[in-house]
């Protein structure tokens, strides 16, 4: 019956409204073949391609060509599969399947999705090759830290789109079309690596890769953005946005853009979702830019480690995104008796993504940077330990209750609360302030890590306990959850 | 076969629903009549557990259906179109049904072609997804699902709307065919139909339950007579 299920998640995909045109079909799967053959060709070859006789034959400007494909690419495949339909669960409680098996499909979905490993699987080959290169340097930890930024960027906007009630679809269109301005701005590097590419691949499809991949990319974005606006024409707009639901108010006197912005303003600020990715997006951008002016200062080799633990903590964010993608069902399973097998799921499932990334990271770095290893580890522990429990927590404290008989959005009753950004602080300070500490009293930069290792140590031994509490919470709250959105809908 | 004591649902202070007993023996098969708003979906919703009751009990064979999901084993229900899988053919639909009730598939084969009258050959062999069809075609697959695995509890919301004359007499005769050793609660606004297929109406009025008849001869003019007032 797993299996069924799992089966009807794909063919809820497939068979979407979305993808029903036949054209936007064949397109979809031309890009989900290039996926995989650009993951196949980068972990193969990249680093024998652009490298030749131990000289980088590349300049900065062409792998940032590389990395703009890849965002746009990322950006196109993460979007539609954000648009996955999404599962009512109703039929399936109706019938006599086992409830656990409702829910583990529900999890287990989230790791087949293509969006979480093609970034993962892109991620892997650019470090490799990175590494060889610049030998664990900067360039590596931006290059992750600009890679993982652009998908938690994406990912927001891509859940502030969807929040939106399916009213503004176009946003995204318009990301993508700059996007691709970009890109077209870039043939001039992609046309001085075409000869790199096929001299040094022995793979006949990279002439074909190169040369077009850019107008495949293209193809589905023109069919998006050509429906995208029929649909828009055909929106019925919103005449009177309810004061009552948008506690910021800046812009609304402001005519019917106005209205909107503040209809953004207050989506990105209400929703547990957005907001976190708003701050993780901000992080991961804003960090990079950190490091490259610490470089210049020449304070780089502590600061690696520091960026390593993020680095991690960023890959098992990425897990959680991807769970959190699911958070549709998280009502409708509320009400299952399921709380605490989904809550302690949900951690064994951030831990295990963690537990693979580490692991994988340490094999890998055996090889290159061996000296690496205990920083993963220490991030692998801080992540499982302290930042996990609290988005769980998170979670509880600020759910989104949505009504699934209309799709609409409730968070009337919560309003913006100050006290998220003090928890995002305390996320965020939960690295710093250990690291900085150490680094005080022992005048060393491994006592940080060190400090940070302890720090996380301790998490984990009231790990149970603290999970415990959270499990009561989930458990108390599950019915005001389902009350909130059971008020507005129908009888 | 359902026991509810003392039910109560209630949204923030607003009370919707409250029943302090109602005891449906196997085999009755339930009318329940109410305008809108009067409960009779939240009924159906407590009673599948779909959400939560804000006091009381209800249970189906002796077990509270908050703490155990057996009931749905022996149960079917079709409320609304959420009940169907939207992405699905109708024959996929009524596959994985049957699948999920241990039913074989010669056996589900054989309860679609009994039902191809009511069909009218717009619904089966058609390669179109559930959520393409009218409303009346999706209450059909619907409501024939709900028979895969010769449940012993049923219950329909509103089986009669929507569909066209011929079907609904179809559905009327498949009720009182079906009925034997099965329980049925049914609600439904077309006061005629209910008098036709039911044993016992029960009339909900604001979540409360005011009256609670034995189907008999004078029963539709009773009924007409409790609304009018």
């Amino acid at each position: 019956m797993l299996i069924k299920l799992l089966k009807h998640s794909w063919q809820n995909f497939w068979r979407s409204p979305f993808v029903g045109e036949k054209i936007f079909l064949i397109v979809l799967k031309l890009i989900l073949f290039f996926s995989i053959a650009l993951t196949l060709f980068g972990i193969l070859g990249i680093s024998e391609l652009l490298m030749n006789e131990g000289k980088l034959q590349v300049t900065i400007h062409q792998v940032g060509a590389l990395v703009l494909v890849y965002v746009l690419f990322d950006w196109v495949i993460r979007y539609l599969l954000q648009s996955f339909p999404e599962t009512k669960l109703t039929p399936y409680l109706a019938l006599p399947i086992g409830r656990q098996t409702i829910v583990k499909s529900i999890i287990i979905r989230s790791f087949l999705s293509v969006f979480f490993f093609v970034p993962f699987l892109v991620l892997l080959p650019l470090n490799i090759f990175f590494s060889r290169h610049f030998e664990g340097s900067i360039e590596l930890i931006n290059l992750n830290l600009f890679l993982i930024g652009s998908s938690l960027f994406n990912h927001f906007l891509v859940l502030f789109v969807k929040y939106k009630a399916r009213k503004h679809q176009y946003i995204p269109y318009i990301f993508i079309a700059v996007l691709v301005v970009l890109t077209f701005f870039q043939m001039k590097e992609w046309i001085d690596l075409a000869p790199l590419f096929i001299s040094a691949s022995e793979f006949i499809f990279s002439r074909v890769f190169i040369s077009v991949l850019p107008f495949v990319l293209l193809v589905p974005v023109v069919i998006m953005i050509g429906n995208s606006f029929l649909q828009f024409l055909k929106v019925e707009r919103q005449e009177n946005i309810n004061e009552k639901i948008l506690p910021i108010q800046l812009f609304s006197n402001y005519g019917k853009l106005g209205q909107i912005i503040d209809f953004e303003l207050n989506m990105m600020t209400r929703l547990k979702a957005t907001r976190g990715f708003l701050l993780f997006g901000l992080i991961w951008i804003a960090y990079p830019l950190l490091l490259g002016l610490k470089s210049d200062t020449g304070s780089i080799p502590f600061m690696v480690p520091l960026a390593a633990i993020f680095v991690s903590f960023g890959m098992v964010q990425l897990a959680q995104f991807a769970l959190a993608w699911h958070t549709y069902h998280f009502d409708a399973i509320l009400l299952q008796q399921q709380p605490e097998r989904l809550l302690k799921g949900k951690w064994i499932a951030f831990t295990l993504i963690g537990l693979i990334f580490t692991f994988m990271g340490i094999v890998f770095y055996s090889f290159v940077a061996p000296w690496f290893i205990p920083y993963l580890i220490v991030g692998f522990l801080y992540n499982v330990g302290f930042t996990t429990p609290i988005t769980l927590y998170l979670g509880i404290k600020y759910p989104r209750t949505k009504d699934p008989y209309s799709g609409n959005v409730f968070r009337s009753e919560i309003n913006f609360q100050p006290e998220m950004l003090i928890y995002g602080l305390v996320m965020v300070a939960g690295i710093f302030i250990p690291f900085y500490l150490g680094k005080l009293i022992v005048q060393a930069d491994w006592a940080g890590i060190m400090f940070i290792f302890l720090f996380s140590l301790l998490c984990l031994v009231f790990h149970q306990k603290v999970v415990d509490q959270l499990v009561n919470q989930f458990q108390q709250s599950k019915y005001k959850v389902y009350q909130k959105f059971r008020a507005f809908a129908h009888d | 076969m359902i026991k509810i004591e003392n039910l109560r649902k209630s949204y923030k202070k607003t009370e919707v629903l409250t029943i302090p007993e109602l005891i449906i023996q196997e085999g009755e098969v339930i009318g329940l009549v109410g305008n809108n708003g009067a409960g009779k979906t939240t009924l159906f919703q407590l009673l599948l557990d779909f959400i939560p009751a804000s006091g009381g009990k209800s249970m189906i064979k002796g077990e509270d259906v908050k703490n155990s999901n057996h009931f749905s084993s022996f149960t079917s229900a079709y409320l609304d179109e959420h009940f169907l899988i939207e992405f699905l053919t109708a024959e996929e639909f009524f596959y994985f049904v049957g699948d999920a009730r241990n039913v074989p598939k010669a056996e589900v084969d054989e309860l679609m072609q009994s039902f191809s009258d009511v069909f009218h050959g717009e619904v089966l062999g058609k390669r179109k997804y559930l959520r393409n069809f009218s409303k009346g075609n999706q209450k059909k697959v619907g409501l024939i699902s709900t028979l895969i695995g010769q449940p012993e509890l049923l219950f329909w919301d509103e089986p009669f709307a929507n569909l066209d004359p011929r079907t609904q007499l179809r559905i009327k005769e498949v009720v009182q065919n079906y009925s034997q050793n099965r329980t049925w609660v049914i609600s439904s606004h077309d006061l005629g139909h209910i008098v036709d297929v039911c044993t016992r109406i029960v009339i909900l009025e604001k979540g409360q339950i005011v009256h609670d008849i034995q189907r008999s001869e004078t029963s539709l003019d009773e009924l007409v007579e409790i609304f009018r007032k």
